[in-house]
């Protein structure tokens, strides 16, 4: 019976070591390549830096790459803003748990049929598209993580803390900034991270939404992966793999140090 | 804006409105009108002419019936190959991995966090006729000549799978996470195998991640449609590919908004189905001991 | 009660006029009447931006771009604002064809322009705009098939649109363009000559013969030719001449034919819409860009045949390079120009019928 149980857990040890090696193996593959000295689809011929070079020299993908932060910036700012408003007039007393399945449909709604209406929205109110669209858009994704995460963490703060700050003689609204807002902190940096890292990666809505004027880091990427391959692209990859590394460490430290999800 | 104290008490709704007319104003206004737009006439003067039903007319017939058929498929084959693959490897994280569950957990997250186009440019490396794979299988002697793995349907599935796995694991590792391990151990006790307590007790007690995994991985694969561009050499049509080429082909937006909402009724029915399919298939049977 | 809901209604007015000043910024800093700047609506890839900063320093005028991916875009944004916001357009032939008829263009003052000599007599005086009342040839690029020459000169192939549309002689793989517009096109000439129209009878064949091509597609890609040649995917590309340049200098065992029944080119031209009172600057700026030297360093980066007769930079040119410019000098009884031989329901409905099927 042992010598079974054991059988069973090597299997199952190897399902998930394939399936690690299946997630990473096409990510080291591309990293490898960045530092091939020939354009694919040379065999390796050489180690160099020469591709990083390119990259770091190219005007239009740093417009990009700006762009797509600047986007994401702003998405994250807005929808953090509008949570903390909502749950500072839910601080005040105010109840809205009615209302709060207004927002589940964000995240449920395919990306594509989003993307449609909005463009739709736009074009008949004559909205010139633009990373000012864009924003909007990923800030109705943004408002689907924030509002039903931060509703549910505050219903779950101890209630003792606002009311010992109540009766110790501060008004609410010193309240919600000197205790309930740090308290919450913690939720609302991870889950700005999480709209951040959605918005920076997001393609269907920048595909749709950003016009042909404002050129996002993913839109930039579609039109190289659309002329062929760059081994440019294998050197931002490389560069994108290690911030999206740091980023995730950041959630994940946050994370397991209190719970926010 | 300063407001004299008696009406200091309007403050929390100034501050606390615009998230509600925001999310009115960007997301359900925008979601009532492509429905309407798709169902009123529109003369070419531009007046409105009234209530018709031509415009999802023009898409009840054979090809693009056959169109969001194929991603109803697509979507599902996406999500069941998902499964089988998540499922193991949740369970491993929940039960089996004890020290080493969070690197493992953060493992998942960096694939999960960085660019979806850079994913499809990796498999371009691995896939192409000479590319990894294929030098692989050369230099061990399997094969002579490259096998064509781009360009086919066959590599638009290992790129959504790749994809969307993170999806379907981590809503059934958080479910399995607060799996009570003693009911595991009470079942084996009583002298139920290994199998059969994995179908009495843990896939039942499951089924709200399993759910949640389905449906995370469905419904966006149903409006995929740079994977099978890019992967599959645009050989097949599914509903993305379809709405992108009437929206942005500007002229026909207003056909690309009824067949968006053609697709999102079809896609709302068998969401319906799916559910109670799962339901079907992995709900408890019989004992009402066992509380969730 | 009621002065409350006054109230909440008049803070949900603020707030939304608040959205609404967000949402129109861009449009209103772009339609502000700035007395030296002009208004660009064109392709990503036609106009050089080191050129374009040039002009800038030269003349202390300011260009700004807006861009389109389609001339189904700039058509529809032209139509809808009458013209209006744009000093200078880039549209393909037929396009043009299309805004001369609805009037949105203005009429072109050749005094203006210093260059008029040294254009290439082939491009001018064309059906969509006859005596060029409207606009300027800028660039032009041909259809042809990249091939990998070593395969072709090995079985002995005749240049042909057989190549790629005759199912019993093909036994390699292509890549086949992703616009509806070109795959019809080229369908309907491979079955029916340089036809206008098409009834729905011929729209049918149209149909099969590109179903029946699916067996031998390796993928739709409109740019992607090179990259399937260079990993032996296919072994015949349809692509255009710009896109062409580039890859001859990065991949030697790539070469062209143009099919001998004849093929399509596309021609870019400048024109003016109608509502645009910055002519005066217009002009300077297109003066500029005909210069020998912007013309040369336009096709340096992009490939594109420029429509003036300059000659064409020939130093360490790839034998093929020198070859393409060659068929480029030839008259243009055997090049067609681009248009649409359905309506655009039609064509659409027709793609997603070939692609939908296996």
């Amino acid at each position: 019976m042992p010598l079974k149980i054991e059988g069973s857990k090597i299997v199952h040890f190897i399902l998930v070591l394939s399936t690690y090696c299946f997630l990473y193996l096409p990510l080291i593959v591309l990293v490898v390549f960045s530092f091939n000295a020939e354009r694919f689809p040379s065999p390796w011929t050489g180690f160099s830096w020469r591709w990083y070079e390119e990259l770091f020299q190219s005007k239009y993908l740093w417009q990009a790459f700006m762009n797509s932060l600047l986007v994401a910036a702003f998405s994250t700012l807005i929808s953090l803003l509008l949570g903390v408003f909502l749950i500072f007039y839910v601080a005040q007393g105010k109840k809205i748990k009615n209302f709060l399945f207004l927002y589940y449909g964000n995240l449920v709604v395919p990306e594509t049929v989003l993307a449609v209406a909005l463009l739709g929205f736009f074009t008949l109110t004559y909205i010139p598209l633009g990373l000012t669209t864009l924003v909007l858009a990923h800030t109705i994704l943004g408002l689907g993580f924030v509002i039903p995460i931060t509703y549910s963490r505050y219903s779950e703060l101890d209630t003792k803390m606002t009311e010992a700050s109540l009766v110790l003689g501060a008004t609410p609204k010193q309240t919600f900034f000197k205790v309930t807002l740090p308290l919450l902190r913690p939720s609302l940096i991870a889950t700005g991270l999480l709209i951040f890292i959605i918005s920076f990666d997001d393609f269907i809505l920048s595909y749709f939404c950003a016009g042909s004027s404002a050129q996002t880091l993913s839109l930039y990427i579609l039109s190289m992966l659309r002329t062929g391959v760059s081994p440019v692209v294998n050197a931002l990859s490389a560069v994108l793999l290690v911030l999206s590394s740091l980023l995730a460490l950041v959630f994940f430290s946050i994370k397991t140090r209190v719970r926010i999800l | 804006m300063k407001f004299t104290s008696k009406k200091s008490s309007e403050f929390p709704f100034i501050v606390g409105i615009p998230a509600i007319l925001w999310q009115i104003l960007l997301f359900y206004l925008p979601l009532v009108l492509i429905v309407g737009t798709s169902f009123i006439a529109i003369s070419d003067s531009g007046s409105l002419e009234g209530f018709t039903f031509e415009k999802i007319g023009v898409f009840l017939n054979p090809t693009y019936i056959r169109v969001i058929l194929s991603s109803v498929l697509l979507g599902l084959a996406n999500a069941t190959i998902c499964f089988c693959i998540a499922y193991p490897l949740a369970y491993f994280m929940a039960f089996r991995a004890h020290k080493f569950k969070n690197l493992l957990l953060f493992l998942l997250l960096i694939p999960f966090w960085t660019n979806f186009l850079l994913h499809v440019y990796a498999w371009f490396f691995v896939l192409e006729r000479n590319g990894f794979l294929n030098n692989l299988l050369k230099t061990l002697g399997l094969i002579q000549d490259s096998i064509p793995f781009m360009n086919s349907l066959f590599a638009t599935m290992i790129m959504m799978v790749y994809y969307y796995l993170p999806f379907m694991v981590l809503p059934i590792y958080s479910s399995l996470e607060k799996f009570d391990y003693k009911l595991i151990e009470a079942s084996l006790d009583l002298g139920a195998g290994r199998f059969k307590t994995l179908r009495r007790i843990i896939l039942p007690l499951s089924l709200g991640g399993i759910r949640a995994g389905f449906f995370l991985v469905y419904i966006p694969s149903f409006g995929e449609f740079a994977i099978p561009e890019l992967m599959g050499g645009d050989k097949q049509m599914f509903v993305g590919s379809v709405v992108a080429r009437y929206i942005l082909g500007d002229q026909t937006g207003s056909l690309g908004a009824a067949f968006t909402v053609l697709s999102s009724v079809i896609l709302c029915v068998s969401s319906i189905l799916l559910y109670f399919v799962l339901n079907l298939i992995f709900k408890r049977r019989g004992s009402h001991a066992v509380k969730n | 009660m009621i002065k409350k809901t006054l109230l909440r209604l008049f803070i949900v007015f603020c707030w939304l006029l608040c959205i609404c000043l967000a949402l129109y910024w861009p449009k209103i800093s772009f339609l502000r009447y700035n007395n030296n700047t002009i208004n660009v609506f064109a392709w990503s890839d036609i106009l050089d931006p080191s050129v374009i900063a040039e002009f800038e320093k030269e003349t202390g005028i300011k260009v700004k771009f807006n861009y389109y991916s389609s001339n189904e875009e700039l058509l529809v944004k032209l139509k809808a604002t009458g013209g209006e916001g744009y000093d200078l357009i880039i549209p393909s032939d037929y396009a043009l064809g299309n805004l001369i008829e609805e009037n949105l263009l203005k009429k072109l003052d050749k005094s203006k322009l210093s260059f008029w000599q040294t254009m290439d007599p082939r491009l001018l005086d064309k059906f969509f705009d006859p005596g060029n009342r409207y606009s300027i040839p800028f660039e032009w690029e041909i259809f042809l098939f990249a091939v990998n020459k070593e395969y072709f000169s090995h079985h002995r192939k005749a240049p042909s649109w057989k190549l790629v549309f005759d199912k019993k002689t093909i036994d390699y793989k292509i890549a086949m363009t992703n616009d509806p517009i070109e795959a019809t096109l080229f369908a309907s000439f491979y079955l029916f000559g340089p036809v206008k129209t098409l009834d729905s009878a011929r729209a049918s064949s149209v149909q099969n013969l590109l179903s029946e091509q699916k067996s031998f597609v390796e993928a739709y890609a409109s740019f992607r030719g090179d990259y399937f040649l260079s990993t032996g995917s296919c072994e015949l590309a349809i692509a255009s001449s710009s896109y062409l340049w580039k890859t001859f200098k990065q991949f030697p065992t790539i070469g062209f034919m143009i099919p001998k029944e004849g093929t399509f080119i596309t021609v870019e031209s400048f024109a003016i819409p109608k509502p645009s009172k910055k002519e005066a600057l217009t002009y300077k700026l297109i003066n500029y860009l005909f210069k020998k030297e912007s013309i040369l360093a336009h096709f340096e980066s992009f490939g594109f045949f420029p429509a003036t007769l300059h000659p064409l930079p020939n130093v360490n040119l790839s034998p093929d390079a020198e070859k393409l410019i060659l068929a480029s000098k030839k008259d243009f009884s055997h090049f067609h120009f681009m248009h649409e031989v359905m309506s655009q329901q039609k064509i659409t409905d027709i793609w997603v019928e070939v692609k939908s099927k296996n």
